[in-house]
């Protein structure tokens, strides 16, 4: 359709357009109809159609919400081997991640380690932390090593965790020197996309902002999208246009507040820090994070806060029973809005 | 004097101060030349600005006037970024090659100079570079005989002129090297261990030998062909004539590079004898490690390790191509009986000592086990033609053989870039330093590097006809659409209208304002390819057919490795934008495609990898399929014309997708007789060292049965069949043999394996005959109640005592692993799979006298514990056994312990 067409149809119905909304109908003219339908339902319609009217239309009818990764409870009986084959695999996913890492060079596995090697570096899962004494395990081997260093690094470790670690063989043993977290990715451009949608822990009347609403409570996970109301899973993966959004109520990070930070926030970013999301202790599959989400949500308990890591955003709610929150995130502009509703 | 000969090998040496270039070569008659080419001189270019030009000269002047001949302004355009014009640098011409680094560390490190550009190229290969010379190509020299001491060559001549020429038929020599060393405990040593044997294979025969065996210990002759020495400094002595006397054009072996060569290099040393051994009167043979490998070179001939031959040529699945089955294994043995039908003298490798020692029997066996290894090492060569890729290589990069051989992609890259960049006026960078390339991986960690598309593939069973649609040349196809070259990248602002913005957002100046250098390579390669297989498909010669068909794999590999090459961080011109601009069209046109494909709502695409499709229709046969797959390409290469084509490579009938990168189908290919059947696999393992046979043979029949009958029950069935038939001990034994390599003596292993306890016990019933370093052992594990590793037997004890296997083992750790990812994937659950490993669960235990209830499930748990010592573990052990004592793990709370969780 050329751009006299475009604008005899738009005049066939009564609206003129400006420039740059016969530029955009001009590419795209499969919208023109659902366009002049939705116009036509207004109650005040515009005489001359203007770059905000598109933009608004475009927002209501393109913004698409979908699941893209959900984690159901698991209900079947697991025996010690498919136990044993879930670590394995969780393992082996994130060791393929870390093997990308330059810092962790020519990791061996543990069975190779002899007195002759000075010092070496592992993949391997903390089996179990004592006091000073670690015991990490691979495919082939445990061991136990100390870490003499940094008190907060060791801090940072939690059982069930797979990382890259640089060791050395002293007299007192082996010794953890480093340790190599898979960490994020850095993401040179943050993924935009349209449309805004609104996390919030109360279902608060005041809350119209958004047509799409993700409500995090204690009962679960809802979306809420044009008044239908769904239930998702907790934690769940959603992606809107283009945007990838993971979603949880969080309190099961309540047991992480001492060692990987104050807020929820804080602590879901540690973890994806670590590719594992939740207790790696649960026996459940896909809690490993090889693809990270574009932003976090979490609530629960904490402060409502804001952090953006590596391109990554990371929010919190906060706790419902005190503070009734709510964010805005524009997928346009990734701006993140404040709602605080006490 | 005229000659045409064959170019091998380049190097200079320095007469009077001054570099004399030699090329060495062979004539299509067999006889060695050297020419020699006086007054070429080394140079590189300097950036430094209209200001401090005079300090540069006054610099050079001062520090290093005897070794600068001549500083020339040049307009040249420095590398990396669009540039409208060209920049003036400062050609700094020397005298001697091998004091160019010097003066380049020098200026680098003065305030004046801006940047330094092409100082650290090859000397040899600036100069083929400049003379148009490339390696393995023929050439005509007109020269006058020159009279010398230095090389050993049938023609030696100082050149007037040279010109290149229509291949001609090469004429080399081969020579096969293979020693026997006596090293009584652990891997010989070099400086410690003498050589006891070097038996040589040729090809041609010298003096009427085939093969000549040198022994360094003066035992009675048993044949024409050994020779024997008082000792090791004779036999080497004797080594270096044979090699001056035959004058090999290749000298190989099996792992030539990293023990032969090598060992020969030290022994030499070690008996103070010359290392001569090349066309060269002076050099020497020389043998570094570099990064955990050897790099050899010798002077005018070529080193061919045909055991790396053998794995590139594995990898590139040429075997496959020329009907050969993946190996398992690349020992000399398992590769000559594959590949020839005949393999090495049988003989246990740690009985060499002993019959070194032992009757003159005894050293006959050892003498002709060692022929023969120099035999099957030369055979495979020869009949198998690996050697034709590198010098069709060779002839396309301009690399010397050695180098094609040795090196990796990126030298062969980059000299071809040297070559073009120079004639379109263009300077190459230095190679990086180790802080610029930590630099880029950091860039590269930091930016984060997106790479090939791979669709998430529609899991699970298709039983429609499945057309798989395949891109031409994909990314060297983007090269040249989107123009992407480091001399066409964008990166200054520009008024420059003809941009190409790739998907990711990085701009290019379109073809009409410059061709990149990079495009245009890979257009005249491709253009090339395209040309050598249509002329490959017309000729009948076969001889020519072979050589054709190297060159056009040649071509092909060059093609397509520019993408890694500007992704490579050690590049010269490595650029992450090309690369990543590379990724982002590709991962652009295979969503396109998909959505053009999915436009007719009949068709939907179940797996897409980087440059290939799968679509899947509705249809219910091959043909229709194949009849729509036209249709489809018709009109993906209308919508993506002037970028890329796409072409239908074959039709599956039946396609098992387990997850991305691995699946297993039924493909169709068009031929002229018809419909070529094929059963394709890709990831699935069928081939591992640490399966036995029965796992290989029982994930493939099962594969068969799912794609050919797509009948799962049936599958299941056979896999039930197959764990019946294991609990009764009905399998043969040879099926359930699993092997190792035994590397080390027993007491250096830290840990307890099966290999090694059972070395253990072998060597307790008979150490004469057990195995040793470098012995490959089989085992099987038995049933019993002690540890894995020590229920591991001997194949012919089990047979011989009628000994019962361990089918739970095999069940769980052989069978299960490979077949629950291809049953899952076709919806029959892991506790259906496991129902016939449930019974013998039960089974097993009633045997036993356990009594615990099997069917106890736990629906909360404290943690893990082991049924044998009842160690505790909060976290189940990721191998499923106990760390300390192997016994089985089991979920516990409280008192309670059982087999299963329900959480």
């Amino acid at each position: 359709m050329n751009a006299q067409e475009v604008i005899n149809k738009f005049i066939s119905k009564g609206f003129q357009l400006n420039s740059d909304s016969l530029k955009f109908f001009t590419e795209n003219p499969e919208k023109i109809d659902d366009f002049i339908t939705e116009l036509e339902n207004l109650p005040q319609k515009p005489t001359t159609i203007t770059k905000e009217n598109v933009t608004k239309f475009l927002e209501t009818t393109e913004s698409e919400i979908k699941i893209i990764e959900e984690f159901p409870r698991q209900n079947k009986v697991l025996t010690t081997n498919e136990v044993a084959q879930i670590y394995q695999n969780q393992f082996d996913r994130i060791k393929k991640i870390l093997s990308n890492r330059i810092d962790l060079p020519n990791s061996i596995s543990i069975n190779k380690i002899s007195d002759k090697l000075k010092e070496f570096s592992i993949i391997a899962r903390v089996s179990q932390i004592d006091g000073s004494k670690i015991i990490l395990e691979d495919l082939t081997n445990q061991i136990t090593v100390t870490f003499p260093n940094s008190e907060s690094d060791k801090q940072f470790l939690i059982e069930g965790e797979v990382a890259g670690f640089i060791c050395s063989n002293t007299e007192r043993g082996l010794q953890i020197k480093k340790i190599i977290w898979p960490d994020l990715q850095f993401k040179k451009e943050v993924t935009k996309g349209t449309g805004k949608i609104m996390f919030s822990n109360t279902t608060d009347e005041k809350l119209q902002q958004s047509s799409i609403k993700i409500f995090l409570g204690n009962e679960g996970l809802f979306l809420e999208r044009d008044s239908e109301i769904k239930k998702i899973s907790d934690p769940c993966i959603l992606e809107m246009n283009g945007v990838r959004i993971f979603v949880s109520h969080g309190k099961i990070l309540e047991k992480y507040k001492a060692k990987l930070g104050d807020t929820a926030a804080k602590i879901i970013l540690n973890l994806a820090r670590k590719r594992i999301i939740f207790p790696p202790k649960s026996i459940a599959e896909n809690f490993v994070l090889e693809e990270i989400p574009d932003i976090f949500v979490v609530d629960s308990f904490g402060e409502a806060e804001a952090i953006t890591y590596k391109g990554t955003t990371f929010l919190s709610l906060g706790d419902p029973n005190k503070k009734k929150t709510a964010w805005i995130v524009d997928l346009q502009t990734r701006e993140n809005v404040k709602i605080d509703l006490n | 004097m005229e000659i045409v000969f064959q170019l091998l090998d380049c190097d200079y040496v320095l007469l009077d101060g001054l570099p004399l270039v030699r090329i060495f070569g062979k004539t299509e008659e067999g006889k060695s030349t050297c020419i020699f080419v006086k007054n070429y001189f080394p140079y590189f270019y300097i950036q430094v600005s209209e200001e401090r030009k005079q300090e540069l000269k006054t610099f050079l002047d001062k520090k290093f006037k005897n070794q600068i001949l001549k500083i020339e302004e040049v307009e040249k355009f420095i590398p990396a970024g669009y540039q409208e014009s060209k920049t003036k640098l400062q050609k700094i011409i020397s005298k001697d090659p091998s004091q160019v680094p010097m003066i380049r560390d020098e200026l680098s490190n003065q305030k004046f100079v801006e940047k330094i550009f092409e100082a650290d190229i090859l000397f040899k290969y600036r100069f083929m570079a400049d003379w148009n010379l490339f390696g393995m190509r023929w050439y005509k020299v007109n020269g006058t005989k020159m009279k010398t001491q230095t090389v050993k060559a049938d023609y030696p001549i100082e050149l007037e002129s040279i010109e290149e020429v229509q291949d001609k038929q090469s004429s080399f020599k081969f020579l096969s090297v293979d020693i026997e060393t006596i090293s009584e405990e652990g891997l010989p040593d070099a400086t410690k261990d003498q050589i006891a044997i070097i038996s040589l294979a040729f090809e041609p025969e010298f003096n009427g030998h085939s093969a000549i065996v040198l022994v360094a210990k003066p035992t009675a002759r048993h044949n024409g062909d050994i020779q024997v020495f008082k000792n090791e400094k004779e036999m080497l002595q004797e080594f270096g004539k044979i090699i001056s006397n035959y004058d090999p054009d290749m000298i190989i072996g099996y792992n030539v590079n990293n023990f032969d060569i090598p060992f020969i290099s030290e022994r030499f040393s070690q008996n103070k004898l010359s290392k001569t051994l090349g066309r060269d009167n002076q050099k020497p043979l020389m043998s570094h490690k570099i990064a955990g490998s050897f790099r050899n070179s010798i002077i005018g001939r070529t080193i061919v390790d045909v055991y790396d031959l053998v794995k590139e040529t594995q990898i590139k699945t040429q075997l496959a191509e020329k009907g050969f089955s993946k190996l398992k294994r690349y020992g000399l043995d398992d590769v000559a009986k594959e590949l020839l039908k005949e393999g090495k003298v049988e003989i246990i490798k740690s009985d060499i000592p002993k019959m070194w020692n032992g009757n003159s029997d005894q050293i006959k066996l050892l003498l002709d086990y060692a022929r023969k290894d120099a035999e099957l090492a030369l055979k495979l060569l020869i009949r198998i033609s690996m050697l034709d890729k590198f010098v069709e290589i060779s002839k396309v990069s301009g690399l010397l053989l050695q180098d094609s051989l040795d090196g990796g992609e990126a030298t062969r890259v980059e000299n071809i870039l040297l070559r073009k960049f120079d004639k379109e006026d263009f300077v190459l960078p230095l190679k990086p330093s180790s802080n610029e390339i930590l630099k880029r991986s950091e860039d590269r960690i930091s930016r984060g590097f997106k790479g090939a598309l791979v669709l998430e593939p529609i899991a699970g069973l298709h039983t429609t006809p499945i057309i798989y649609l395949d891109f031409k040349s994909m990314y060297p196809s983007i090269f040249i659409a989107y123009n992407l070259c480091p001399s066409t990248v964008i990166i200054k602002p520009t008024n420059v209208t003809d941009v190409i913005e790739t998907p990711n957002k990085v701009k290019f100046v379109g073809k009409s304002v410059r061709e990149g250098v990079m495009p245009k390579v890979v257009r005249e390669l491709i253009e090339e390819r395209d040309k050598v297989r249509a002329e490959a498909k017309k000729t009948k010669d076969e001889s020519k057919k072979k050589i054709l068909e190297a060159k056009q794999i040649a071509l092909k590999y060059m093609t397509n490795s520019f993408y890694g090459y500007t992704g490579y961080e050690r590049a010269r011109l490595y650029m992450l934008d090309i690369a990543t601009s590379i990724t982002a069209c590709g991962r652009f046109l295979i969503e396109k495609t998909k959505s053009l494909v999915e436009e007719d709502k009949t068709l939907k695409v179940v797996y897409g990898d980087t440059d290939s499709i799968m679509v899947k229709t509705s249809l219910s046969n091959i043909d229709e399929a194949f009849a729509t797959g036209l249709q489809l390409e018709k009109k993906v290469n209308k919508a993506l014309e002037g970028i890329i084509q796409i072409k239908i490579e074959s039709v599956f009938g039946s396609l098992l997708i387990l997850s991305k990168k691995r699946y297993a189908g039924l493909s169709y290919e068009k031929s002229e007789d018809g419909w070529k059947e094929k059963l394709t696999m890709k990831g699935i393992e069928t081939v591992r060292r640490d399966w036995c046979d029965l796992t290989s043979e029982t994930l493939r029949i099962i594969l068969e049965i799912i794609l050919r009958e797509k009948n799962p029950k049936k599958a299941l069935n056979y896999m039930r069949d197959v764990i019946r038939k294991l609990d009764r001990n009905e399998i043969p034994v040879e099926k359930l043999v699993i092997t190792k390599s035994i590397t080390k003596s027993i007491r250096a292993y830290k840990g307890i394996q099966p290999h090694v306890e059972l070395l253990k016990k072998l060597k307790k019933r008979d150490e004469a005959s057990a195995p040793g370093i470098g012995d490959r052992i089989g085992f099987v594990i038995i049933h019993g109640t002690q540890l894995l590793s020590e229920r591991s037997e001997d194949p012919e004890y089990v047979k011989i005592h009628k000994l019962k296997v361990d089918s739970k083992y095999y069940i769980e750790n052989q069978i299960l692993p490979p077949l629950e990812r291809v049953f899952e994937a076709i919806g029959i659950s892991k506790s259906e799979i496991l129902h016939a490993g449930k019974q013998l669960l039960l089974t097993d235990s009633i045997k036993n006298g356990i009594t615990k209830p099997e069917n106890q499930v736990l629906h909360e748990i404290d943690g893990f514990i082991c049924d044998k010592c009842n160690k505790t573990y909060t976290l189940m052990p990721m191998i499923g056994k106990c760390f300390d004592c192997g016994g089985e793990i089991e979920f516990y709370k409280g008192e309670n312990k059982a087999r299963y969780f329900s959480p």
